[in-house]
């Protein structure tokens, strides 16, 4: 069990001002538009400690076009005044976005709907059919209630901040249209031609926002995390699997209901009766063996079909013949024996 | 039908077929031989046309210069060697005090010059450097010798001069540019040298001596006569069996290219017993066994002579190579070695020729010992087809478990050994001693012993004469062994029982203070040797061994062991630990656990099993599980199996709902009992946020720290194919298994539970996976893989034995590894039953068609594993390409250095890190491995999870962020991370869609960003990142 390093590592150099130079991708070797979207470029200060060359992280901006999502279903009034943001910082949080809106001098971001998390409840509205056009919308249709179930009541959260995996993409959901419009503006200023050098990602989070720290400390409160409280989680399993016999006790019963009542057209709904059959009673016992002992004194009929009669004239034929055998070999036998003493 | 085809129909008679009358039994297609894959092999083996013709028009160069040798006639013998001498030409030979110095000798060219029977047959095989060896045999004139020459070595001097009368005509008439000539022995027998002629610069022609059948008298050379040495009036077998074996030479070569020429496949059945006896390094030479393919052709010989022979296999008369092939082996099988001789016999026909008298007694049993487990592969129901791949398909020649290489001095040797045997062959002699030494002092813990000694090198015609040269030089000897698996690790020997006096007596002489009288329980006493259980018996009992075998030497050199279990284990730092206290202890707390468990009252459901999932408890971690002391480190993960009910709800959340309703009140229940120091109820997450799983842990009072968790019930497989069980990092490097329901995973888990029956399976796997550690491997193979691959080398259908040590077993995994070419062969895992040859069509098959279908841009490595109820299964796990590729490379770099025994075990796990892009270290203080302190009794409860877990989630959530960009390698040492860029189309073509829009990424690979976001995310754990410049 070694605790030094016995690996050789010759071939390789400590993270300086010339790696970092070597390997860091500079705004001016980025493409300001890719595929429509304008590249906003982020200055990151994680490898600061090694060198004073600033890092970049780049963001890509469009208008959210919200018939291209099903995040439109959830919010239906976002139209025109979102931006879709694709290949964000693995540490985006809404603050950190809020942030560096107000940095580069775009509007003020209401709210920001990354992909990776739930979609919050559909809001119904008046003129949402105007507005959605989406064949994904049956499934959302079903009504959720705005108080969380005890039976659906989430898990305790194992981590204090969710990192983002790569692929997630974010809309950034602004106050009004003129903020979404002076934040697209912003973001085409900024962009790879003229990076904002000042703002650094991260920077600019009120006080009052504060997000909790990466690295070790965060493992370690995750560890404590896994292990709720015990009489909290014993309520937790309670609550929710007594909500959930209820409400299989309230289908049942909504079940059995329907079954009695005939429906818009007159009809019956036949439903199996998913009730355990009770266990026979003592006079049902006695009539069944009744009926047993009634059969078996009957007993079957050896000859009612014509091929058993047919057998029962085999197996005759068979039996006289071997007792012609039999006697044969008896005659036999004697007369050997009476030859035999002469 | 046609007649031919007609079951019991006589085949028709060649004309040419010398054993007309012996019976010849037609086979049924069933057990036909797999000729293409015998020609194939063949094929390889072959010399092509154009060589041989080559070969043949310089043997023919030789032979003309032969026949036209001047006469010549000398004085005396002394005369005729000055005169050599003077011309250049002499041939060292050990002067052994013979007195016919001064007879005169007249010498003629040949009568009879003869080439090798297989050039006769035109089946020159290659060497294992490609070269080409030819005999060319030369019979000695009558007029040469006289008939009392096989007395007093005459023979052997007269032989020598007749050789060297028959160099210098060599040397006169062919050109010295194009021929090459040097002295050495007729298969390292130093009583009879010989001339190699090197032409070609691939061809070497051996240039025989030999005589005529019937000039000497035969039957006074019998292997019990004393024909040389006289005065002592010892026998001397060596010396009458070579003067016999100069002969016999032309009349078996005559005798062999006659079978040659008229028996099908007699050329070919040779060509595979020669590649089969140099696999397992068995060839005529004296000092490698003494038995070649010369040797392999006489016993086919002996078999179309004696085909009527009970002994015989049927297949005797059989024209299938590999069926005559197997008639060798069968009889050499049945060829028991004679109790009043050390050496076997085995006669040539009618003759007084032991066709097998090079060999020594070790040699005879341990070719015995190969034949037989070869010759068994039919008793266990196998096809033809498949008894061919394991026999010439097994990458393993040297199967030995452990290996003593100590360096001799025949001159303190000699004292010991009998007259003869000081100056003729000391070698040789010196194995049979160690042999009766070491055989004697191991008894039944061996199977097979065989001896390594260089041979002597050739020397130079025209040097000085040096009589003690090259035989005589020290030398280092070395001993394979391969032990028996139930029986080496045995602690006591039984000796004779008090009674019997006289074995007593040597018993105590033999093993001197180690032997003790012990009385047993049933009344008996008798003499016993007890060996010590911390190391192993075996390395205690060879040194003991060595000991003496130095002190009967009257030597104090220095032995060097190879294979030994104290060098893997005992070694600091050791490469894995011993099966010891530590995984005892865990077990034993596990059994504690489960039975307090299973006394549970008022559980709504009873225990069906509780079985471990950890492999530490199935002793194949490479860690043993310590105790805690001050921080929690990853727990022992076990599982719970609950009695069915039918009242679980049906909504799979609901029912981890209830799961964890159960765990608590599990929990509640060992709450109290006083074996546990903690018991909690904890959550985590699998594969994503939606899977959550609940588990209890329990601390003990031993603080041993185990993770139960319930086992859902297993679900249906789906056609036999799964990948792998998880995407996620493999935590079997860092002593924690995840478990997964797994499909599929019952012959799995019976193959592993088979062979876990052999002691040397849990520390071979141990071993594995050790060495997968090391090189930065471990992370993509689940450690139920791993043990599959030490699988293959414990199949009991395999022609050669179980591994007996770690050691052994570990090299045939790596020869495995490295000759495993998975992108066009699955591997195969026969624990349970062989797979029938149709079935193995079926796998290839079903291989080639996902194969050509998979379209996964990783590789898969596919293994098929025959379950016993007639099915087969199949594992498909998934690595990046380069790591495959690496793992082949480096499993083939391993075979090779372990080829050479010197190699320290330990040079191959020396990890590289050169072909990292990168490489992130980390804290030290965040080491995991650092040294905790063993067992205690100390009673209080740790708070705080260790550095293990905390390295785990790290390396768990950078793998997820940067898995697209970079290949992570975590060693298992929790101390640094390889990275390897991602080559951009690769990482391109992985690209997601997206939910919330189309899928578009940054066209640049942002090297600067994502080394930004390791130092981001290892805050606090990260110490500093390493980049590569040599590219």
């Amino acid at each position: 069990m070694s605790t030094t390093l016995d690996i050789d590592l010759s071939a390789f150099k400590d993270l300086d001002q010339s790696i970092i130079a070597s390997i860091n991708l500079p705004p001016s070797k980025v493409a300001k538009f890719q595929k429509g979207l304008t590249t906003l470029p982020v200055r990151s200060n994680s490898l600061a400690a090694f060198s004073p060359e600033p890092i970049f992280h780049y963001l890509l901006v469009k208008p959210h076009d919200p018939q291209y999502t099903p995040i439109i279903n959830a919010n239906p009034n976002i139209n025109g005044r979102s931006l879709y943001i694709s290949s964000i910082p693995f540490d985006s949080t809404v603050h950190h976005l809020r942030a560096l809106f107000t940095a580069i001098g775009g509007g003020r971001i209401e709210t920001v709907i990354f992909s990776d998390e739930p979609l919050p409840p559909r809001s119904s509205t008046a003129d949402e059919k105007d507005v959605i056009k989406s064949k994904k919308r049956k499934r959302i249709n079903t009504a959720v209630p705005h108080k969380q179930p005890a039976e659906t009541a989430p898990w305790p959260s194992l981590w204090n901040r969710k990192l983002h995996l790569p692929g997630t993409t974010a809309v950034a959901v602004f106050v009004d249209k003129a903020a979404c419009d002076l934040a697209m503006k912003a973001v085409t200023e900024n962009s790879t031609d003229n990076p904002n050098l000042e703002y650094s990602w991260g920077s600019g989070i009120g006080k009052g926002n504060a997000v909790p720290e990466l690295g070790k400390t965060r493992y370690e409160d995750h560890f404590e995390r896994m292990f709720p409280d015990p009489e909290w989680a014993q309520k937790f399993v309670d609550d929710s699997l007594e909500a959930y016999d209820n409400r299989l006790k309230a289908e049942e019963e909504e079940r059995r209901r329907k079954a009695n009542e005939p429906d818009e057209d007159g009809f019956v709904t036949v439903v199996r009766s998913s009730r355990p059959r009770p266990p026979p009673t003592a006079e049902e016992i006695a009539e069944r063996i009744k009926k047993e002992e009634k059969k078996a004194k009957k007993g079957f009929y050896p000859d009612f079909y014509r091929f058993q009669q047919r057998e029962l004239k085999k197996e005759q034929a068979k039996q006289l013949l071997s007792q012609f055998e039999d006697a044969k070999r008896q005659v036999r036998e004697r007369k050997d024996t009476r030859e035999h003493r002469s | 039908m046609s007649p031919d085809l007609q079951p019991n129909n006589p085949r028709k008679r060649k004309l040419s077929d010398p054993q007309g009358d012996a019976p010849r039994i037609s086979l049924p297609p069933s057990q036909q031989s797999c000729l293409k894959e015998v020609t194939d092999l063949i094929k390889l083996q072959r010399c092509t046309a154009k060589e041989t013709t080559q070969v043949l028009q310089a043997v023919e160069n030789v032979k003309q210069a032969l026949i036209g040798a001047q006469r010549s006639k000398f004085a005396s013998m002394r005369d005729a060697t000055a005169t050599f001498r003077a011309q250049g030409v002499h041939l060292s030979y050990p002067e052994c005090g013979d007195d016919i110095r001064d007879a005169e000798i007249s010498l003629y060219p040949p009568t009879r010059i003869e080439t090798g029977w297989e050039l006769g047959c035109k089946t020159l095989r290659k060497l294992g450097n490609g070269d080409v060896s030819v005999d060319l045999i030369v019979q000695i004139p009558s007029a040469t010798l006289h008939s009392k020459d096989y007395l007093e070595y005459r023979y052997l001097r007269k032989r020598v001069i007749y050789l060297s009368y028959l160099l210098l005509a060599l040397k006169t008439a062919m050109p010295v540019s194009s021929y090459s000539f040097s002295s050495t022995l007729l298969d390292g027998d130093e009583f009879r040298p010989i001339i190699h002629i090197e032409c070609l610069s691939w061809c070497r022609i051996r240039l025989i001596p030999a005589i005529s059948a019937d000039f000497f008298p035969l039957d006074k050379l019998s292997p019990d006569a004393c024909r040389a040495d006289r005065k002592n009036g010892e026998p001397t077998p060596m010396y009458n069996s070579s003067i016999m074996d100069d002969a016999y030479h032309l009349a078996t070569s005559d005798i062999l290219q006659r079978h040659g020429a008229s028996t099908e496949g007699f050329k070919e059945a040779t060509i595979l017993g020669g590649v089969w006896l140099a696999r397992l390094g068995f060839s005529s030479q004296l000092l490698e066994g003494g038995f070649g393919e010369r040797e392999w052709a006489l016993l086919q010989c002996y078999i179309m002579e004696t085909a009527t022979n009970r002994t015989v296999s049927r297949y005797a008369a059989s024209s299938d190579p590999f069926q005559m092939f197997r008639s060798v082996l069968n009889l050499i099988a049945n060829t028991q070695l004679p109790t009043e001789s050390n050496t076997p016999t085995l006669l040539q026909g009618q003759t007084e020729y032991n066709i097998l008298f090079k060999m020594s007694r070790w040699s005879f049993l341990a070719l015995r010992h190969h034949s037989l487990a070869v010759v068994s592969l039919d008793k266990l129901g196998l096809s033809l087809r498949s008894q061919f791949q394991r026999i010439f398909g097994n990458p393993i020649y040297q199967i030995f478990d452990i290996a003593l290489s100590f360096p001799v001095d025949p001159f303190q040797v000699v004292k010991t050994l009998p007259a003869i045997c000081k100056r003729w062959n000391v070698r040789h002699h010196v194995n049979e001693y160690c042999y009766n030494l070491f055989s004697k002092g191991l008894s039944d813990r061996f199977k097979i012993m065989t001896f390594s000694a260089p041979r002597p090198p050739a020397e130079k015609l025209g040097e000085t004469a040096k009589p003690e040269a090259g035989s005589h030089l020290l030398y280092n000897l070395t001993v394979f062994i391969t032990l028996d698996e139930k029986k080496c690790s045995r602690t006591l020997d039984y000796g004779p029982e008090v009674q019997d006096t006289a074995k007593t007596a040597e018993f105590r002489e033999f093993w001197g203070a180690k032997a003790e009288l012990r009385r047993f329980k049933d009344g008996r006493v008798m003499e016993t040797v007890r060996w010590t259980s911390t190391t192993s018996p075996i390395e205690q009992i060879l040194g003991f061994l060595y000991q003496k075998l130095m002190f009967s030497f009257q030597a104090d050199r220095t032995v060097t062991f190879y294979g030994c279990e104290s060098d893997i284990n005992l070694e600091s730092p050791p490469l894995v630990w011993p099966t010891g206290d530590f995984y005892e202890t865990a077990v034993s707390e596990f059994e504690m656990i489960s039975n307090t468990i299973r006394q549970v009252k008022d559980f709504p459901l009873g225990f069906r099993k509780i079985s471990e999932a950890s492999p530490a408890l199935s002793l194949t971690s490479v860690e043993p599980p310590t105790p805690c002391t001050r921080h929690l480190e990853s727990p022992l993960e076990c599982e719970l199996e609950l009695e069915s009910s039918s009242m679980w709800p049906v909504d799979p959340e609901q029912r981890r709902r209830c799961e964890f309703g159960l765990l608590l009140k599990l929990r509640a229940e060992l709450e109290s009992n006083e074996n546990f120091l903690t018991a909690r109820v904890g959550i985590t997450t699998m594969n994503g946020p939606s899977n959550t799983y609940c588990f209890l842990d329990l601390l003990t009072k031993r603080q041993y720290y185990f993770r139960f968790r319930l086992k859902s019930l297993p679900e249906v497989s789906s056609g036999g194919i799964h990948g792998n069980l998880s995407p996620n990092l493999n935590w079997d490097t860092l002593n924690v298994e995840l478990t997964t329901p797994r499909k599929n995973s019952y012959p799995r888990a019976s193959i592993v539970q088979r062979c876990r029956q052999h002691p040397y399976f849990p520390p071979t796997a141990r071993l594995l996976k050790k060495w997968f550690q090391s090189h930065y491997l471990a992370s993509f193979f689940d450690g139920d893989i791993l043990e599959l691959f030490v699988a293959i080398v414990f199949s009991p259908y395999s022609a050669v034995a179980i591994p007996s040590s770690t050691y052994c077993g570990f090299r045939r995994v790596m020869a495995h590894l490295s000759h495993w070419d998975w992108r066009r062969t699955p591997l195969e895992i026969d624990v349970l039953r062989p797979v029938p040859d149709d079935e193995r069509a079926r796998i290839l098959k079903e291989f080639g068609t996902y194969q050509s279908t998979n379209r996964n841009s990783e590789a898969c490595l596919s293994i098929v594993l025959s379950s016993e109820g007639g099915e087969v299964d199949w594992v498909r796990h998934f690595v990046p390409r380069l790591v495959a590729t690496r793992m082949t490379q480096l499993a083939r770099e391993t075979h090779l250095k372990l080829s050479d025994i010197s190699t320290s075990l330990h040079s191959t796990f020396k990890p590289t890190v050169s072909f990292f892009d990168f490489v992130v270290i980390l804290e030290l203080k965040a080491n995991p491995y650092k040294i905790q302190g063993r067992y205690s009794n100390m009673v209080t409860v740790p708070k705080k999870f260790g550095a293990r877990p905390v390295y785990r989630e790290f390396v768990e959530e950078l793998k997820a962020q940067i898995d697209e960009y970079v290949l992570l390698f975590p060693s298992s040492d929790g101390l640094t991370i390889g990275g390897l860029w991602k080559s951009w189309n690769e990482s391109d073509s992985l690209a997601a869609q997206s939910s919330a829009g189309p899928p578009v990424r940054s066209k640049i690979q942002n090297k600067a960003a994502i080394v930004g976001l390791i130092v981001e995310l290892g805050r606090g754990l990260v110490n500093r990142i390493q980049i590569n410049v040599s590219n």
